[in-house]
């Protein structure tokens, strides 16, 4: 066999393995399941893969810690032998998230036979490509890449990362989230590492990696591994290069893997989106990213004179009298070509919900600028007139309708009004929403992040939500 | 109640002698080379300077040859408060003379109490400590090598004339971080005490080790390192602890699962080892003791079949009376206990209860009179804390005979509960040439009870 399912638990006072064959796994995994938190939320623990100590082969599984006695842990998953491709591992990563042994032994079947999946069920957390493009970003040369994370969900990064982010998978390890790094004698390639205080991650749009993964989760599943296998077969510069062209200006900046919230919509790559399909060939992109690439600087120079020319616009608009304040708000570069028209919420409510095959441009906004929240939540309030008065049944529907609806966009726009809302309330001391307070500001605090994922194509389902908690 | 099945033990197999050559030559190493770490046998050390965080000191460990010796992948991360929070003594040479000297093996690097490196005046004492997970290992230790807030029920504790002191750092945690209870996942913990009787001391190294280190694929590694623990000294302890579970938690077991606990297979094991190390060091050393420390006592409860068969003795009735008070009663304190309870607890009244224990008793009538023999030892406290002389000089007149008495009778109702159990370790211990003892341990809410006999056996063996 190719795999050995195994569950590890704290049981008879000791660390003991449930089912499986190889003992010295207990010992192996001491280490990594050591200092795990046991308290709620973080004791929902995440994936792990790492090389086994005394072979070659591979163990992929999932890690928590529970609170039967300080630093105990419960670990569950395959040992698999080094011949077996774990290209397809993020796919099935849904099958590990209980210790269950027929889901155990359909995951290493999955992948012992490298079973594609026909239809990608496994989502992934919204800043997922703003993690992998950090990676990108950060990588030193060598060691650890930390991945900072506030939401236990976000754990379900990890097997992306280990994917689709700068080392080799081959080579590359994960392991679950923790307060503080884990101290092994091979240290992890990625770990992802809690962060309470929100304020401090910053979160920077990802294009490219972004509609990467939009393809995986959308698309057909060939177009989702061609796309990943084209992404991988490009040499590991040039992927960086492409991956983090758009906030190549920000790198030198970033002391550590964290993104900014101050959004830049990435002209470069709208200009130049990459290549996805699986069927075209090799992208005139590809080299795009190269500074010294003759066609992107003959980009650029057109992109500078078209800037030139909408500011001369602008200016003469000006000097007309328009009135500033009926231009469309938008933080989209000034250079954008396609995203400024299509970012008032208040002027395209008769739009269709078209996925569209080329990149949607992204609403942008920042909540800590004073002017601009209140410029958001004008425009919603605009669809939404009962907020404040059934506010109660509005967080209940959105959070309904966050788990029922199965278009991905719709629930995003339902988690973020909610979180919209919650935001709000969240300053007021008598909100009780999900038990605590506490848990609304965090809420709250996502708000950004989950607004910024609302395509303005996709504003007849933020109609069809106003219509629908109207009624409530 | 039901009784559980009674399984023989099975026969112990002879430890054989080793051979001449052997012996010789054990003798010649341990004249000659001082092993100061028993971790990677470096006879090297070097002072270090300064104190640096947790994490930064387990990194420095795992890139070294410590992890290779453990046997780990990593150093199991303590609470992150802990993490952040805790300092270490550094790696870097020291080339200045500071009081508070911490030295590090040269070759793995591991750090080592001052016990086990330091030229003190004073004797020494090597004890290894073993036992499965949660069977109260590290809170006996801790309890033994730190002097508790509360030792009420202490033999020798709360006296001006034995007082002990633990180095403060047990690698790669602090004796503060294990205090708080953490599940230790490392192999093999160095810790160091030295305790101080009038104007001598006595220097213990302790080596404790994890029960699952005496598994057939460990076995060679722990014995080196036994060894190489024990070599240096001329006064060692060989300890393995052992948790009494009741009658009702370990029925429900056997009715889930018939073998015996896994955590109790290595027993058998560990038995076997430690008198293969007995005979192996029998030319360098001259005491080598070999303990039961038999722990969680205080969860027996008394039963109406050790009632009946205390009735049925030939103890006078208002004696019987006594007892059954006692042992029906909740745990006697300073403030409840009668003088006529205290009077109780003599050699002869624990000889008489040692002698009306059938061999084939029921594990209801054992479980019984564990309990009795539990408040036994409250009792014993008690009166030695209200004598008018301190608890060592209480010990040294008379009181010791008691305290023999007790172990004794914890010795009797160790091997019948192994019997009825199945495991058969207390068989092979109680048929040895030379057999071991139990120590009587337990708790009752912070306050530990009889940690300290050890200390009191060490404090004699070395006068």
């Amino acid at each position: 066999m190719d795999y050995a399912p195994f569950h590890i638990g704290y049981e008879e006072r000791q660390q003991r393995l449930f089912f499986g064959s190889d003992e010295s796994l207990v010992m192996e995994l001491e280490a990594t399941g050591g200092g795990l938190d046991p308290e709620p939320p973080w004791n929902l623990g995440g994936p792990f893969l790492v090389r086994h100590q005394h072979s070659p082969s591979r163990i992929v599984g999932w890690l928590r810690g529970t609170n039967a006695r300080p630093n105990a842990w419960e670990a569950w998953g395959v040992v698999v032998s080094e011949g077996i491709d774990l290209t397809y591992w993020p796919w099935w990563a849904w099958l590990l998230e209980q210790p269950d042994k027929d889901q155990l032994a359909a995951f290493g079947e999955r992948l012992a036979r490298g079973v594609r999946a026909e239809r990608l069920e496994s989502a992934f957390p919204r800043t997922t490509a703003a993690h992998i493009t950090a990676a990108y970003a950060f990588e030193p040369p060598d060691g650890t890449i930390p991945i900072r994370i506030t939401d236990p969900n976000e754990a379900l990064v990890m097997p992306w990362l280990w994917l689709l982010g700068p080392r080799q998978p081959l080579d590359a390890s994960i392991g679950p989230p923790r307060q503080v790094p884990a101290v092994l004698r091979n240290p992890l390639t990625y770990e992802p590492l809690i962060e309470h205080d929100i304020s401090r991650v910053r979160l920077q749009k990802a294009l490219y990696i972004e509609q990467v993964l939009q393809q995986i989760q959308l698309g057909h599943a060939d177009v989702a591994f061609d796309a990943v296998k084209e992404l991988r077969s490009l040499p590991p510069a040039r992927r960086r290069n492409r991956i983090v062209e758009g906030i190549r200006d920000h790198v030198d900046e970033l002391p550590e893997p964290i993104f900014t919230r101050e959004e830049k919509t990435n002209v470069g790559s709208k200009t130049d989106p990459p290549n996805l399909a699986p069927n075209k060939s090799k992208p005139s992109s590809d080299g795009a990213g190269s500074p010294k690439d003759p066609l992107m600087l003959r980009a650029d120079i057109i992109i500078v004179l078209l800037g030139m020319i909408l500011i001369v616009d602008l200016i003469g608009l000006f000097l007309r009298g328009a009135p500033a304040a009926e231009q469309p708000r938008t933080e989209t570069s000034a250079t954008s070509t396609t995203a400024e028209s299509d970012t008032s919420l208040t002027t395209s409510a008769a739009m269709s919900d078209t996925t569209a095959s080329a990149p949607s441009p992204i609403v942008t906004c920042d909540f800590n600028d004073a002017n601009q929240r209140e410029d958001v939540m004008r425009r919603f309030r605009t669809h939404a007139a009962t907020l404040t008065s059934v506010a109660p049944s509005f967080a209940q529907l959105t959070s309904d309708a966050a788990r029922e609806w199965n278009d991905t966009n719709q629930q995003r726009i339902a988690i973020a009004a909610r979180q919209l809302f919650l935001r709000e309330q969240c300053g007021k001391p008598t909100l009780k929403l999900d038990g605590f307070a506490g848990s609304a500001t965090t809420q709250a605090d996502c708000a950004v992040v989950e607004w910024d994922q609302i395509r303005t194509n996709n504003q007849a389902a933020l109609t069809w939500l106003c219509a629908r908690f109207r009624a409530q | 109640m039901t009784n559980l099945p009674a399984i023989a033990p099975p026969a112990p197999s002879p430890v054989k002698r080793p051979r001449w050559w052997k012996r010789l030559f054990e003798k010649w190493r341990a004249t000659f080379i001082k092993v100061k770490c028993p971790l990677c046998g470096s006879s090297k050390t070097y002072p270090v300077e300064g104190m640096i965080p947790w994490q930064d000191a387990a990194n420095e460990l795992v890139r070294g040859k410590w992890s290779i010796e453990q046997g780990l992948t990593g150093v199991p991360l303590p609470p992150s408060k802990a993490v952040t929070q805790t300092l270490m003594p550094g790696f870097e040479e020291s080339t200045t003379y500071s009081d508070e000297e911490h030295q590090r093996c040269t070759n793995c690097r591991a750090l080592l109490p001052p016990q086990y490196w330091a030229t003190f005046v004073g004797r020494d004492v090597a004890i290894a400590v073993t036992g499965a997970a949660e069977h109260g290992k590290t809170t006996w230790l801790l309890s033994m090598l730190n002097p508790p807030e509360i030792d009420t029920y202490e033999i020798l504790r709360r006296t001006r004339n034995v007082i002990a002191t633990s180095y403060e750092y047990a690698e790669p945690y602090t004796i503060e971080i294990l205090t708080s209870g953490l599940r230790t996942s490392v192999p093999f913990t160095m810790l160091g005490s030295t305790v101080q009787r009038d104007s001598e001391s006595v220097h213990i190294r302790t080596l404790d080790i994890r029960g699952e280190h005496f598994t057939p694929r460990n076995l060679p590694k722990t014995r080196k390192i036994l060894k190489r623990h024990l070599r240096r000294t001329r006064v060692g302890a060989l300890l393995v602890v052992d948790r009494f579970i009741p009658e009702t938690t370990a029925a429900a077991s056997q009715s889930q699962a018939p073998q015996p606990q896994p955590s109790l297979r290595n027993l058998v094991s560990v038995g076997r080892t430690y008198e293969e190390i007995s005979m192996d060091l029998r030319e360098t050393i001259d005491e080598l003791w070999k303990f039961v420390i038999w722990t969680f006592l205080d969860c027996a409860e008394w039963s109406p079949d050790a009632e009946q068969l205390l009735r049925g003795s030939s103890l006078k009735s208002d004696a019987q009376d006594s007892l059954i008070a006692i042992a029906r009663g909740a745990f006697p304190d300073s403030r409840t206990v009668t003088a006529n309870a205290l009077s109780i607890v003599s050699p002869a009244m624990v000889d008489a209860i040692h002698d009306l224990l059938p061999e084939d008793a029921s594990m209801s009538q054992v479980e019984g009179f564990i309990a009795l023999m539990f408040r036994l030892q409250l009792l014993y406290a008690l009166a030695a804390a209200r004598s008018p002389t301190t608890k060592y000089d209480f010990y040294e007149k008379g009181g010791k005979n008691t305290v023999s008495a007790i172990v004794r009778l914890a010795g009797k109702l160790y091997k019948r509960t192994d019997a009825l159990r199945g495991t058969g370790v207390g068989g092979f211990i109680s048929d040895q040439k030379d057999p071991w003892q139990v120590f009587p341990c337990g708790r009752i809410g912070d306050q530990s009870v009889w940690s300290d006999l050890i200390l009191v056996r060490a404090v004699d063996a070395v006068s």
